[in-house]
């Protein structure tokens, strides 16, 4: 097995609200190897962007409470690190793009001088240095002119065009982990497309880890290595991305990917999973799928869901162990 | 960028023409007869009262009056005082700068004090030092000035008894030491609301999707907040401190009084109570113009700050 990057072990990460600790993350264990794509998916508010952020620590820390440890590849638990040891790896090893590229710059200052900044603060290099890196690394993620659009603030770009900014300036130090939560989302289909190949094929140059967060399995299928679904701020089922595609055992997984509209279904109701996932705040018995599972009995609804492992290394958390979702896809 | 330095140049010369329009006519407006000022109690007769109405021009058409008065301001003869039987320039030239430094000294002072205390405290939210200084703002923005005047006046009284409170000026030295504690009273409001306003512009800045970024690029917290977020923020401060500029303007009146300094805030009350048309009007005009000469200084430090209004 190749090595990790990132080893998390029982992550849970509680943010404060009136009435003490909500545990939007609990109990997760995921490792991204060296050079792989992992696709984190999810619905909206299941704690995969949390997860995400909580690698780098980017939470309100005032806000936060953190369980578990996150081993990144030199031993070291991350959520343990002092600021300024966390400042020499955020960027640097471990980078991150955001879900909506109008936001992600600052408005006010010269697209140029925010990539400069990775220089700036990680390395020695000179201004000149710096900035022939920065033009390169533009015409590599296709900004052109460089020269002209190292000048241009942000507003003066399209999304899909400052999406690729950023993409250039995390790539600038060849991070070894690039997190992309939701890189895709804000933008429109052709352009999302685009983004994608982008980042297949820099890693494929760089060979960097990426761990991508969506909530559309088309982007998991079209560049993951692996996968982890997650649910109500648990992993629920992990493995090769082919393989949970088409022979995904969770029932979540199953009714995820046959939520996913297909071509030729013209006049038919989209195919939807009933219900809502269940309130953080409170207490969880059982399975937290249960009430939606069309599989669930009663043991479902009230013993935790043990974590099966197949031979390829696929694992799901479930308590049906003879589950496959063949019919489903 | 062009288009929009001129734009805003028009709007100010379009305003400043409304404006005189507005302050000749309510000058007239009120019951007081200028020539009660110019006779002064004295005893007269039809002749003498006539001879002074062409003299001070009072017998044109009013249209022809106004014409006259602000083809002369736009020359810089800014014409008689009825009062003082005298010319208005020499009778500002004196006062002006208490005015111009009194109002200048408090937005500096305010802003020098107001801007950093802001952006300390949103870093700090929460702290003792944030939960203090809002507190003191707090009071300080509910003090009328002329009451903070009387306070600090007080206040200096009993810890610095040399100071000098009354008296003239001759030298430059001599004139910053005086004008010091009447800016810095008039200061305060200013301070309280700039600071309010710095702070929570920070906090909001702080919590933008490229303050994370910032972050997750591995910048240290300091270089974010005044690298980044420290511009973002200013700008809503500056254009509410070029509309505060007007209410110091106003607080100037009243701080003078009380630190009996003799600026254009006493003449102009003086010359209303007289209906000294010339005086009024020149130094509601003066004031008007300072108000709005600011605010283009403002939109157009706006401009250099923000890129979306420059290049767009």
């Amino acid at each position: 097995m190749r090595e990790n990057i990132i080893s998390i072990k029982g992550l849970k990460v509680g943010v404060a609200s009136t009435s003490g600790y909500v545990y939007a993350v609990r109990n997760i264990n995921l490792d991204v190897r060296k050079g792989e794509i992992l696709g984190l998916v999810g619905e909206s508010g299941c704690g995969k962007s949390m997860t995400a952020k909580s690698i780098l620590r980017l939470h309100d820390e005032k806000r936060t409470e953190y369980q578990g440890k996150i081993i990144y590849e030199n031993g070291k638990d991350i959520l343990n690190m002092k600021e300024k040891e966390l400042e020499q790896i955020r960027g640097s090893h471990i980078a991150m793009i955001f879900q909506d590229p109008m936001t992600t710059l600052n408005p006010l200052m010269k697209i140029g001088k925010q990539m400069m900044e990775m220089f700036r603060y990680h390395t020695s290099l000179s201004q000149e240095e710096a900035k022939a890196k920065c033009l390169k690394l533009l015409e590599s993620v296709g900004v052109t002119p460089a020269e002209d659009r190292f000048e241009n603030y942000p507003f003066q770009l399209s999304g899909g065009q400052l999406q690729r900014v950023s993409i250039a300036m995390e790539l600038a130090l060849d991070p070894e982990l690039l997190i992309a939560d939701e890189p895709t989302t804000a933008l429109d289909v052709t352009m999302q497309a685009q983004i994608l190949d982008l980042l297949r094929k820099l890693q494929k140059e760089s060979g960097a880890s990426i761990l991508i967060i969506t909530h559309n399995f088309g982007v998991v299928a079209e560049i993951c290595d692996r996968v982890a679904v997650m649910y109500a701020g648990q992993i629920v089922e992990t493995g090769e991305s082919m393989d949970i595609f088409y022979h995904p055992r969770h029932p979540y997984t199953i009714d995820l990917i046959g939520s996913i509209p297909k071509a030729g279904l013209n006049g038919q109701k989209l195919t939807t999973i009933p219900g809502a996932p269940p309130q953080l705040n409170r207490p969880i018995t059982g399975c937290p799928y249960a009430a939606r599972c069309r599989y669930a009995d009663e043991m479902c609804f009230t013993k935790a869901p043990d974590l099966q492992t197949l031979e390829n290394g696929h694992t799901y958390l479930c308590s049906k162990a003879d589950l496959t979702g063949e019919e489903a896809v | 960028m062009k288009k929009y330095v001129l734009k805003r140049i028009l709007q100010f010369l379009i305003t400043m023409l409304i404006v005189s329009v507005l302050i000749f006519v309510m000058v007239r407006l009120s019951r007081t007869d200028p020539l009660a000022a110019i006779v002064g109690g004295k005893q007269t007769t039809p002749e003498i009262l006539a001879q002074l109405k062409t003299k001070f021009g009072l017998d044109k058409p009013v249209v022809a009056q106004y014409f006259s008065w602000i083809g002369g301001f736009l020359h810089g003869d800014l014409g008689m005082s009825f009062k003082y039987q005298a010319p208005v320039s020499g009778l500002l030239t004196a006062r002006l700068p208490v005015t111009l430094g009194l109002v200048f000294f408090a937005s500096i002072i305010a802003m020098v004090v107001a801007i950093p205390l802001g952006v300390v405290a949103a870093r700090h939210k929460d702290s003792p030092f944030d939960v203090i200084s809002s507190v003191i703002c707090l009071v300080l923005a509910g003090t009328p000035p002329f009451l903070m005047s009387l306070i600090f006046i007080l206040f200096l009284a009993r810890f610095f008894p040399s100071y000098p409170f009354t008296g003239s000026f001759e030298t430059v030295p001599q004139y910053l030491l005086r004008m010091l504690a009447p800016s810095i009273a008039l200061s305060f409001t200013m301070i309280a609301l700039s600071f309010r306003m710095m702070r929570s512009n920070m906090i909001e800045q702080m919590q933008a999707q490229y303050t994370m970024t910032g972050k997750a690029k591995g910048l240290p917290p300091k270089v974010i907040s005044w690298r980044h977020n420290f511009r973002n923020a200013i700008i809503p401060v500056l254009s509410v401190a070029s509309i505060q500029f007007g209410s110091l303007i106003v607080g100037s009146v009243l701080v003078e009084t009380v630190f009996s300094l003799s600026g254009l805030g006493t003449l102009l009350i003086d010359s209303i109570k007289a209906s000294d048309y010339a005086v009024e009007q020149d130094i509601m005009m003066l004031l008007v113009a300072l108000f709005l000469i600011i605010s283009l200084v403002v939109d157009l430090l706006y401009a250099l700050i923000d890129p979306r209004i420059r290049l767009k």
